[in-house]
């Protein structure tokens, strides 16, 4: 049993993070706590640490608009089929790349690699698309960023770490590669599947652009365009004297509705962070 | 003789392809519906990469619009402050990329010592906190926190006796302010990955290190770092491909007149003057202008890399 | 094993079932593109000739403001206008860029909407816009709706009107004290430069607030010159960023030598602590939270602080923070030029344009929608909804019946094509203060006139004014040797060109 020293490195460690940490959680707060103000008390000098005036107006006001929940809907579809369309794509196009003795790999690598370098443009992409049959569909959110290079190239270099020799005993085995990929390399991979499921996850849901291009029909827009839909309108209703939102409290409102969905995903994905994988795979 | 062995080896080599294309014919099939997707949804589209080379005109489309060959780069290039624009953005992500590069990486290492799982989870995910507001809205913060006359830095300046002054208008502190600011904003984000890499070591190695008694800074410099080498040098790698986007949203965001001439970077000048405005052609220009840049920058490194004994981007 | 063939090509099926049959990239498909509705709207129109009874279809494509597919308002409209409207709404600052795609793929929605010159000249110049004035017969209401002043700016070179804008209570802006304030020094409202500056230091300086703290200004800004300094510029007979007649010619302000002057005066101003230093990185959300707070006392600020009816929800605000508060507006302000002028106008072309497609296969109910909705009967219930159900009007003033809940609802005020904005329901005070800000506001002699030089240069030589003057009014840069040097760079950069350019347009006007 080892002893557990706690050295000093030990205490700074842990109070570095404590430091950081509320650095790093003010923002948040100010914000969570900013949307949760009355509109109507106007301030300078506040930071905000507790709310100005309590109110859940902003996020009442908010709710009522049936519309944020066909964005809610049409957001968690979306980041869990372009989740799902993104990883499988990913990992079967990374794990070729990533054995060295694959001939044709560098010529396919770069075949990849420029089109994270070029790309011919927002107008073009929209006629392909088109020329798809896509517009107004969801596909059209989830199949033209499919894959990430940088992503892709992630889990090619995590693939690539796992040792060689294991490979060659599963084929010793008998084990084809399809078998080689689904048997040993992604149970191997856990932690950098969960890796960039995230950032697929995170890219999809905050993505904004693609849903105000290809969208015409607003029951299929998602959250982030529905969100700021809805701030453009409370900016232009000021006009009509109503008194219960402004943008900025209902700025702030729309980032927490954003934003909280997705942050509860990571947590349930830490789990899959865990150290020694690897213990004990290969032997001798 | 050798002529003979050299003539065999020729035969051997082509049908030798066959039999490995047959043997390894699994690993083929799996690229194919990655690479389909390339096909369709990047390379497609690029028939508009001409567009850079044409004064398009959207009611005429990409083929009839008129080719104008360089003009379109003369345009960015020759305009007034293109020398100062071009520099800022050099300079300016140069620094990040410095200062900001190794932070994750610092702050991986720092909490993978964490004993504590419980405490080292909830580190993790307030550190990225930061990640998911948007510049708009942290540019708000800011602007309260360093106001002179109602932030905290104000107050700061007034408790030290001094008057305040406004350090987002201060030229000597914009770009300090630029870089630390968005080092604040992403190293949360970015030490997921290497946490991730983090785990793949076998812990049997550091076992066996501090029984041979080496300190834990020597077994951070002997097995972690070079177990993560491949992807720090990777993600390096790419990082400085991208050193022409010098952080966009950011600096239009945080900008202002007083401070412009150091921080405009080449984004925001096409931006803000209009070069951009409804005119693809410019925004294509400025497009391929990164791209190449890009390109020669990824290749040059990755080809650096190797030569100083790292496996580069491959 | 088999399983992930299966899979494979189930994938490899659905993309490919997406290509569809060759991949033309000729974007000019307008008939490709079959819409059931546009081939209904052949069909419609040619029975519409006939019967003149089934309502014509007609595609718009919006300024976002929540229309709903199905409402009070728009089931009203279309049948005022015997039309059915399938609208298309845009999130505002993303709609010019989702028009061009749309544009450039194809498509021609019949009525659309779009906010700057660029835009609107790269339709014209490109035929995709109808050109109004040629039906201003056919429909009377429609040129009634905007003054022959008004059509002028809207006027292109080829002398036609391509657009009707949204039109609003200009100024929006105006000279105005803190009365109170006044009030509590035993000062009148200046009236002269002197004036001002007496005034503007005791309220920088002597805490008429009384909170203890330094904290009130005579005024602030976000970042830039020539939109709060219009009372000083002004006085001096000369406007940053604007264009002015002089000696018959078109002249830009910001090149004018009595602006070293008010300069001059604006850095004693910012020296003395009297402007508010935080102007130089202050934004525009910063600043309305700062207004709204009171925090100015003296000079150009917002008309909507006079709205007691809380306009664009600045009253409301301002008086809970100070309950004393009150403003009183003042006047052009004397003894910097013999003929001081006021705060700048927008422009009369308005924000948001309503434009109807060339391409427009029934333009007559395009027309009709747009005569009706600029009409003043129309107008009013875009505005306001229905008399006796919605609002209820005496002497021209009008309150509301029903909560803003309802208004959405019913889709009141939600229709931007060649809307007017009314000020009906605004206090009498809010009406007062436009009146009088107006007789003195320096109108924009150039306004409406287009040039290529616009795009090239503008944006850059507003930037730059505004930055080199800032440099000065700080003290960043000597005002006595930079503004000889920001002349020259500013004709340089090609404010030149540009004047000259606006200039001979306006001489073939006239």
């Amino acid at each position: 049993m080892v002893r557990k020293k706690i050295t000093p490195f030990t205490v700074f460690n842990y109070c570095f993070f404590v430091i950081v940490g509320i650095l790093m959680f003010y923002p948040f707060w100010y914000v969570l706590m900013y949307s949760l103000s009355d509109p109507n008390k106007v301030t300078l000098t506040n930071y905000y640490f507790i709310p100005n005036g309590f109110t859940l107006n902003t996020y009442i006001s908010a709710f009522k608009q049936d519309i944020i929940y066909s964005g809610l809907l049409n957001s968690v579809l979306v980041t869990l089929g372009a989740t799902a369309i993104s990883m499988f794509l990913s990992v079967l196009t990374a794990y070729p790349l990533s054995r060295e003795n694959l001939k044709g790999r560098k010529g396919i690598f770069w075949f990849i690699m420029f089109t994270m370098l070029f790309n011919g443009g927002m107008i073009p992409t929209y006629l392909v698309v088109k020329e798809f049959g896509m517009i107004d569909s969801l596909w059209s959110l989830m199949l033209p960023k499919a894959i990430i290079v940088y992503n892709l190239l992630i889990i090619m270099k995590f693939f690539k770490n796992i040792p060689m020799g294991l490979i060659e005993s599963a084929k010793i085995d008998g084990c084809s590669e399809v078998g080689i990929l689904f048997k040993i390399i992604l149970p191997l991979s856990t932690s950098v599947l969960a890796t960039v499921g995230l950032f697929y996850a995170v890219y999809n849901w905050n993505a904004f652009l693609p849903g105000m291009m290809y969208i015409n029909d607003k029951t299929k827009w998602t959250l982030q365009v529905v969100l700021r839909d809805m701030l453009d309108q409370t900016t232009a209703n000021i006009d009509t004297d109503d008194v219960f939102t402004s943008p900025e409290n209902f700025k702030m409102a729309t980032v927490m509705i954003s934003v909280v969905p997705i942050l509860c995903v990571y947590p349930f994905l830490q789990k899959y962070f865990t150290k020694g994988v690897m213990l004990g795979s290969v032997k001798g | 003789m050798q002529a003979i062995a050299k003539r065999k080896t020729k035969n051997k080599t082509s049908s030798d392809t066959m039999r490995y294309l047959k043997k390894n014919k699994w690993l083929y099939i799996l690229l194919i519906p990655g690479l389909l997707y390339f096909v369709l949804f990047r390379y497609l589209p690029m028939f508009g990469l001409v567009i850079a080379f044409k004064d398009y005109d959207i009611f005429k489309g990409i083929f009839d619009s008129a080719w104008v060959g360089l003009e379109n780069f003369r345009t960015v290039f020759g305009s007034t402050d293109f020398k100062q624009v071009f520099s800022n953005t050099i300079v300016i992500s140069l620094l990040k990329i410095l200062i900001g590069f190794p932070v994750p990486i610092i702050l991986a290492l720092m909490l993978n010592e964490m004993r504590c799982i419980k405490f080292s989870r909830i580190s993790q995910t307030v550190l990225y906190l930061p990640h998911f507001l948007s510049w708009v809205v942290i540019g708000g913060i800011m602007l309260n926190i360093f106001s002179p006359t109602y932030g905290i830095v104000g107050e700061i300046y007034r408790l030290f006796g001094h008057d305040p002054v406004n350090l987002l208008a201060s030229k000597e502190h914009f770009r300090g302010i630029l870089i630390l600011s968005d080092i604040w904003k992403e190293s949360g984000w970015g030490t997921i990955v290497y946490l991730a890499a983090l785990t793949q070591i076998d812990p049997n190695l550091y076992e066996a290190a501090s029984i041979d008694g080496a300190s834990k800074w020597k077994q951070t410099l002997h097995i972690t770092l070079p177990a993560i080498s491949g992807i720090i040098v990777m993600l390096l790698i790419l990082r400085i491909g991208k050193v022409m986007n010098a952080g966009f949203q950011q600096i239009m965001v945080l900008q202002t007149p007083l401070v412009q001439s150091i921080s405009d970077i080449f984004d925001t000048y096409v931006y803000r003057t209009g070069l951009k405005r409804g005119q693809y052609s410019i925004a294509a220009t400025v497009d391929m202008f990164k791209s190449v840049i890009a390109l020669v920058l990824v290749v040059g490194t990755d080809k650096l890399s190797k030569k100083i004994g790292e496996e580069g981007l491959l | 094993m088999k399983k992930f063939t299966v899979i494979l090509l189930i994938i490899a099926m659905c993309l490919a079932s997406f290509t569809g049959c060759g991949k033309k990239d000729n974007e000019k498909d307008t008939n490709k593109d079959t819409n059931v509705t546009s081939n209904e709207n052949n069909d419609a129109n040619d029975e519409s000739n006939k019967t003149s009874d089934k309502p014509a279809k007609l595609k718009l494509f919006l300024h976002s403001r929540d229309i709903q597919d199905k409402s009070f308002s728009k089931d009203y409209i279309e049948e005022k206008t015997n039309t059915e409207l399938e609208i298309t709404q845009v999130t505002t600052k993303e709609l010019e860029n989702k028009l061009n795609i749309i544009l450039a793929s194809g498509k021609r929605p019949d009525i659309m909407n779009f906010y700057t010159d660029a835009m609107e000249d790269k339709l014209a110049k490109g035929g995709a816009l109808l050109p109004l004035n040629e039906y201003f017969d056919k429909y009377p209401e429609l040129k009634a709706s905007r003054t022959e002043e008004v059509w002028n700016t809207m006027r292109h070179d080829d002398g036609n009107i391509y657009a009707i804008g949204y039109s609003t209570a200009r100024p929006l802006s105006i000279i105005a004290y803190r009365k109170d304030w006044l009030d509590k020094f035993g000062m009148e409202v200046p009236t002269t430069l002197d004036e001002y500056y007496e005034f503007a230091k005791k309220v920088a300086l002597e805490d008429p607030d009384g909170n203890g703290k330094n904290d009130t200004f005579a005024m602030g800004g976000y970042s830039r010159v020539d939109k709060f300094m219009d009372h000083i510029f002004g006085a001096y007979g000369v406007l940053p960023n604007y264009w002015m007649e002089k000696d018959g010619q078109i002249v830009n302000g910001s090149v004018q030598p009595e602006i070293k002057e008010a300069l001059k005066y604006l850095k004693k101003l910012y020296d003395e602590k009297i402007i508010d230093p935080e102007f130089v990185t202050d934004n525009s959300s910063r600043w309305k939270t700062k207004v709204k707070a009171g925090t100015f006392g003296a000079g150009e600020t917002k008309i909507h602080l006079f709205d007691k009816n809380n306009f664009q929800n600045y009253y409301a605000p301002f008086i809970q923070k100070n309950p004393e508060g009150e403003f009183v507006y003042g006047p052009v302000l004397q003894g910097g030029c013999d003929n001081p002028i006021g705060v700048r106008t927008e422009s009369a072309k308005g924000w948001v344009r309503t434009g109807i497609s060339s391409e427009c296969k029934d333009v007559d109910a395009a027309l009709r929608l747009l005569a009706w909705a600029a009409s003043e009967e129309g107008n009013k219930f875009v505005n306001y909804g229905v008399e006796g159900e919605h609002y209820k009007e005496e002497d021209g003033h009008v309150t509301r019946l029903i909560d803003n809940a309802k208004g959405k609802e019913l889709d009141i005020d939600k229709f931007y094509i060649a809307k007017t904005a009314l000020i009906d329901h605004s206090s009498p005070e809010f009406q007062d203060a436009i009146d009088y800000s107006k007789k003195s506001a320096a109108s924009n002699p150039a306004d409406g006139i287009m040039v290529d030089e616009s795009s090239k240069y503008e944006a850059d030589l507003v930037d730059f004014t505004n930055r080199e003057f800032i440099g000065m009014i700080v003290g960043a840069t000597d005002i006595e040797s930079g503004f000889d040097s920001f002349v020259q760079e500013w004709n340089q950069r090609g404010g030149e060109a540009l004047t000259k350019a606006v200039n001979d347009k306006y001489q073939a006007r006239k």
